[in-house]
């Protein structure tokens, strides 16, 4: 393949064959429309042998199938960086023999990262080769049901070696930032220790989902607020010295699951009341307060692209401890018209 | 005066709780940014496409502004217009993204015509400023970069010191930062003298020296690849390190510059800064901290453990050449006599080879060649660590005497990354030991050259994080050096200005230099 390559291409400069990881992507037609493109430019920035693995169109039911391809991106400086692409496909009942077909492909001494961005269900063959990765990005967001995200999310307050990570945590970045700009920016950040309560708003859903519970449990640990007591949208806690409550509310007129808005009030209103809002495609946000003193100003809003995040995460190598800790109360937060996030 | 946007009535960011665990940096504070020489090269080729595209990645506060200052009469549209031919228009690389970030971009844009010496300006300046700073609704911080010749430095930095244009204090909010570009002085005590000046109007700590290479990626992993991977750091020292190399190898000539050039020459244009920062980088013991000052220390520690060089030291560890007529690149090229603005007798020194050694525990015994040039055949910028010969010649009753010493390769430019090279039996019945390379290379790693040296920079001077920026001391230290050979020079004539035909790699005496160590210059 790689003399082939070599032999075919146009212009000058040589191939370069590069990996620096093994990048296993289950996939379903739909994944694989939205991520295709993505998966390239993950590629080119963190060059990885790419194994796909898609399951459920092929009418055999025990057979494995494979196509191997060289992925090559232009070299700024001549020549061609590339790396291999293995699909493998199969009828419904070759889970079992995925994780095997797996194994024999990975290159070896290089780290493996299991990214499932799928909706639905994680099948058995997934759970199998998610044992031996480095890395699991899996998102939250596009999981089926509460009681699967809290499973997911117990798992990775559970997993102290920071293997398992929440693409949804990814998405939630840009909102974390602001958040603490907002803060910053206004130097009131000593003022946090007194917040009591927080307004989330959500409303319509995006491909890239900021799961409002895992943004109230980032906000709910950070603060060093404890035993979460989810009903119906509002979520009750005890902080230092008395009772704190975050509350998800539907933005008006917007329906699904992403940030729109949220507002930090303190016990006593005249110390804090701060409101952070970002306008879905809005380049920045705007952060208004209404005390201690009245003021109003923007902050950047730096959402990233998809691949950008995944790559990110690829490169992170450290336990995430505050992904951690945020995951432990995410399981407990309510959301509205439902009890805790596991109800739905 | 404040105006209304962020609250700036503490100097200090409290410890905030959200910012823990951030992956990225925090949202530089809102600002104007004063470009003294807004019509020159630099603002040009660097600072603006810097600055775009930080903007686009939105690592510029929104309202940030910046503010062009030049003696050329201009509009705010006409600058502009200027500014996006510069930017956009001539630079086919321009990515979609920063094409489609510039009308915003634009829109921080604002010009001032005047000249430097005349107070007028500055008292214009500082009621247009403060007319930016209220529409857009800036807190008052203000950078100003002076992208100028140093003959300009002088009277901006005098009427900087008048009141209203920086805080006394560095942590004062408002915040004042100045940027000042190379070459800091022309020896150690203009430097002291503009040192002193720039004191006049601001603290160290709103001090931003800018030598570009140290913000280039290649730089910064100097540090990453000896101190966070275990097989580096316990070889960095002389028991495993014969003989270290650093080349600056440029291929072009003084491209216009000839009026700066003919009176700086390679070693204040070259040695006193980049060669002596990658020196410092490469020969510092590992910092206490990872944070600017302990950084720095080190470095200034590095610099004063350099072994002092008298004139008779300069005569026989330096050596100092100019081109001649040549050809690079299979083009031909005139020697540096003949270049535009050169006098015909000059003796400027075009190329410089020199051998230091350190004074201190780790590095005894161990030279540090360093060398650069102009016309030489390509454009290179290197460190090279020679390692010592097993201590037991193995394959000696095999017929193999001498085989290529272990060189570990930093390439800062171009093709950053470095390498490692190593003997390998060649394949066959016989016994044969032949060099072979491993390469990392960050285009092939990471999928995408680094990003610019000015946009870390800029962002790091927005952040008032002063690592990658030069200390006053340090900057005095390296001048210690360069005045220590150029007075030599001066005083003895020793060694006598050499020649070399342009498109060669300098001059025989150079070869000689290391040739009488038993050891010879690496090909780049």
């Amino acid at each position: 393949m790689w003399k082939a390559a070599a032999s075919a291409r146009e212009g000058g400069g040589g191939i370069y064959r590069a990996a620096l990881s093994n990048l296993v992507t289950p996939i379903d037609p739909e994944s694989h429309r939205r991520l295709a493109n993505v998966l390239v430019e993950v590629t080119r920035r963190h060059p990885s042998r790419l194994i796909l693995v898609e399951i459920g169109r092929d009418e055999e039911p025990r057979e494995l199938r494979g196509e191997v391809a060289a992925l090559c991106h232009l070299r700024p400086a001549g020549g061609y960086i590339c790396s291999e692409q293995i699909v493998l496909r199969g009828g419904t009942g070759s889970g079992p023999l995925i994780p095997s077909a797996v194994r024999s492909l990975l290159v070896g001494n290089l780290p493996i990262t299991l990214l499932d961005l799928r909706a639905g269900p994680t099948p058995e063959w997934v759970e199998e080769i998610a044992e031996r990765a480095d890395l699991r990005l899996a998102d939250s967001g596009h999981l089926p049901s509460g009681a699967d995200r809290r499973r997911f999310w117990t798992r990775i307050a559970d997993d102290a070696e920071g293997r398992v990570r929440d693409f949804a945590w990814s998405c939630l970045a840009p909102w974390r930032e602001v958040v603490a700009d907002a803060f910053d920016a206004a130097r009131l950040a000593s003022a946090l220790r007194d917040v009591r309560e927080v307004s989330i708003e959500v409303g319509a859903e995006i491909p890239c989902a900021p799961v409002p519970s895992l943004f109230a449990g980032w906000i709910a640990s950070r603060l060093g607020w404890s035993s979460p007591d989810g009903d119906r949208g509002e979520t009750r806690y005890r902080a230092a010295d008395g009772p704190a409550v975050i509350r998800v509310t539907r933005r008006e007129g917007s329906t699904g699951r992403n940030l729109q808005r949220v507002r930090f009030r303190a016990r006593d209103a005249q110390r804090l009341d701060l409101t952070v809002t970002h306008e879905p495609d809005a380049s920045v946000a705007a952060v208004e307060v209404a005390a201690p003193a009245a003021n109003r100003y923007e902050i950047p809003f730096a959402e990233r692209d998809l691949a950008s995040m995944i790559v990110a995460e690829m490169h992170r190598h450290q336990p995430n401890p505050i992904l951690r800790d945020a995951a432990r109360f995410a399981v407990a937060v309510s959301l509205p018209d439902e009890g805790g996030e596991g109800a739905r | 005066m404040p105006a209304q946007g962020a609250d700036t009535d503490s100097p200090a960011l409290e410890p905030n709780p959200l910012r823990e665990g951030s992956l990225t940096l925090q949202t530089p504070e809102p600002c104007c940014i004063v470009v003294f020489g807004a019509t020159g090269d630099l603002t040009k080729r660097k600072l603006i496409p810097a600055l775009l595209r930080l903007s686009a990645q939105k690592c510029l506060h929104p309202r940030t502004a910046i503010v062009g200052v030049s003696r050329r009469e201009l509009t705010d549209e006409a600058f502009r217009e200027e500014l996006h031919a510069a930017t956009l228009d001539e630079k086919s690389s321009a990515a979609g993204a920063e094409a489609a970030e510039w009308p915003r971009f634009a829109e921080r844009l604002r010009y001032q015509t005047g000249s430097f010496e005349d107070p007028a300006l500055f008292d214009t300046l500082a009621q247009r400023l403060q007319a930016t700073e209220r529409e857009r609704g800036l807190p008052g911080n203000r950078i100003y970069y002076l992208a100028v010749p140093p003959a300009a430095f002088e009277p901006i930095l005098r009427h900087l010191a008048r009141p209203g244009f920086v805080p006394r204090h560095h942590a004062e909010a408002p915040w004042a930062r100045v940027v000042i570009e190379k070459p800091f002085g022309h020896d150690l005590e203009s430097a002291r003298e503009l040192n002193a000046l720039v004191h006049s109007a601001f603290d160290e700590r709103q001090v931003f020296r800018i030598d570009h290479y140290l913000g280039k990626e290649s730089v910064q992993n100097i540090l990453v690849l000896r101190l966070a991977n275990g097989i580096f750091e316990p070889l960095w020292n002389n028991r495993y390190v014969d003989h270290v190399q650093i080349t600056v190898a440029e291929s072009i000539g003084v491209e216009g510059r000839a009026g700066y050039y003919e009176h700086a020459g390679v070693s204040r244009d070259i040695l006193q800064n980049h060669l002596m920062q990658l020196l410092s980088l490469t020969a510092m013991e590992p910092p206490a901290r990872f944070e600017a000052e302990s950084i720095r220390d080190e470095k200034v520690k590095a610099l004063r453990a350099l072994a002092p060089l008298g004139p008779e030291d300069v005569a026989v560890r330096t050596v100092r050449a100019q081109y001649g007529p040549g050809a690079i690149a299979g083009a031909s090229v005139p020697g540096y006599r003949e270049e535009t603005g050169v006098e015909p007798k000059s003796a400027t020194e075009t190329y410089l080879a020199l051998r230091l050694e350190l004074d201190n525990w780790r590095w005894a015994g161990v030279p540090f060649y360093l060398r650069s040039g102009k016309r030489l055949p390509k454009r290179a910028t290197e460190i090279d660590l020679v390692f010592r010969h097993p201590p037991y010649a193995l394959f000696r009753p095999a017929g193999i005497t001498s085989f290529d010493p272990n060189v570990l390769r930093l390439r800062i430019q171009p093709d950053e990354g470095c390498s490692i090279t190593f003997g390998s039996k060649t394949p066959g019945q016989a016994l044969h030991i032949d060099p072979v390379r491993m390469d990392f290379f960050y285009v092939t790693s990471f999928g995408a050259d680094p990003p610019e040296a000015y946009e870390r920079l800029l962002l790091d001077v927005n952040r008032g994080d002063t690592t990658l920026f030069a200390r006053r001391d340090e900057v005095e230290l390296a001048w210690e050096v360069v005045d220590s050979i150029t007075n030599a020079w001066g005083e003895r004539g020793e060694p006598p200005l050499a020649s070399y035909p342009a498109g060669r790699w300098g001059p025989r005496e150079a070869d000689a230099l290391i040739q009488r160590d038993g050891r010879s210059w690496l090909r780049l």
